[in-house]
């Protein structure tokens, strides 16, 4: 399975950080790549919220649901409840959004 | 109102009455208009009287509404959502184990609806079950939702993540109907 990496083993946090994080790993080409992605996270990450979203909302809404996205992007089991309770609000407010713009 | 405005008010009558106009047609003309301005005032005073008034009423209505319901279905409602999503955050990951989803049933059976149910009850009026009708419906996708964990067959993953979306959307259409009740309240 092919991996993509969050790369930072310390505190990081921003929308504008986690957006450049996601022009690196090119997450807009990747979205539509038919791959499914296991989702690396080293050893001592921790983020704000904004940061996931810079990263991952877009992704939320190129795969078109919660179950596609995290179908794609297999994260780790292991993750604190800290970062999944991010993450899972992360995905409602995408999916609001996605919702918010195809009813114009 | 000082005598510079006066003087403006009835100059500006003149240049558009008729040259010809003599002065007691003007005082006529002065006088009609004056009492038409009193008559819009009067008119708006009142317009703007009774839509403050209404918006005072509708505001009461609205806060009999949060004592006897609101207040009570906002607790049991923003509980039941932070409870439901500890449990949608543990199913990000595909890779939980047997044991953990095993846990998961156990937490979804937990995890009931009637304290929102019955207080959707309370707000329903006789012959209105749109609200239970959402609360019913969010229950059955529970159930689904711990079947597919339960047995963990292929694709148990996606689905239970479909699950958890189509249970988003359900309780953000049940706050929705119940802001529009709260909206249209009268006591």
């Amino acid at each position: 399975m092919d991996k993509i990496n969050l790369q930072y083993n310390k505190y990081v946090a921003g929308k504008p950080f986690g957006e450049r994080l996601r022009k690196e790993l090119e997450l807009d080409k990747v979205d539509f790549d038919g791959k499914i992605y296991e989702v690396i996270i080293p050893e001592g990450f921790s983020s704000n919220g904004s940061f996931i979203e810079g990263v991952f909302v877009p992704s939320v809404g190129n795969c078109g649901s919660r179950a596609e996205f995290v179908n794609k992007y297999q994260f780790p089991e292991e993750m604190s409840e800290d970062f999944s309770i991010k993450l899972e609000e992360m995905i409602i407010y995408a999916l609001r959004l996605k919702n918010r713009e195809n009813h114009g | 109102m000082d005598n510079s405005y006066n003087n403006e008010v009835i100059e500006l009558i003149k240049s558009i009455c008729p040259s010809n106009t003599s002065t007691s047609e003007l005082i006529a003309i002065i006088s009609a208009l004056s009492a038409l301005a009193s008559a819009l005032f009067a008119g708006a005073s009142t317009y703007f009287s009774r839509q403050s008034n209404n918006a005072t009423k509708m505001q009461s209505h609205r806060e009999s509404f949060d004592k006897i319901y609101g207040n009570e279905f906002e607790a049991e409602f923003k509980k039941f959502k932070t409870d439901f999503s500890l449990i949608s955050a543990a199913l990000i990951s595909p890779k939980a184990n047997k044991a953990k989803t095993d846990q998961l049933v156990i937490d979804t059976k937990a995890l009931s609806i009637d304290p929102v149910r019955r207080v959707c009850n309370l707000m329903a009026s006789q012959n209105d079950d749109q609200l239970s009708k959402i609360v019913d419906e969010i229950e059955a996708k529970f159930e689904q939702m711990s079947g597919i964990l339960a047995l963990r067959s292929t694709d148990w993953h996606k689905k239970s993540n479909q699950m958890i979306e189509d249970i988003q959307k359900k309780l953000v259409s049940l706050n929705s109907v119940v802001v529009q009740k709260r909206y249209n309240y009268v006591p």
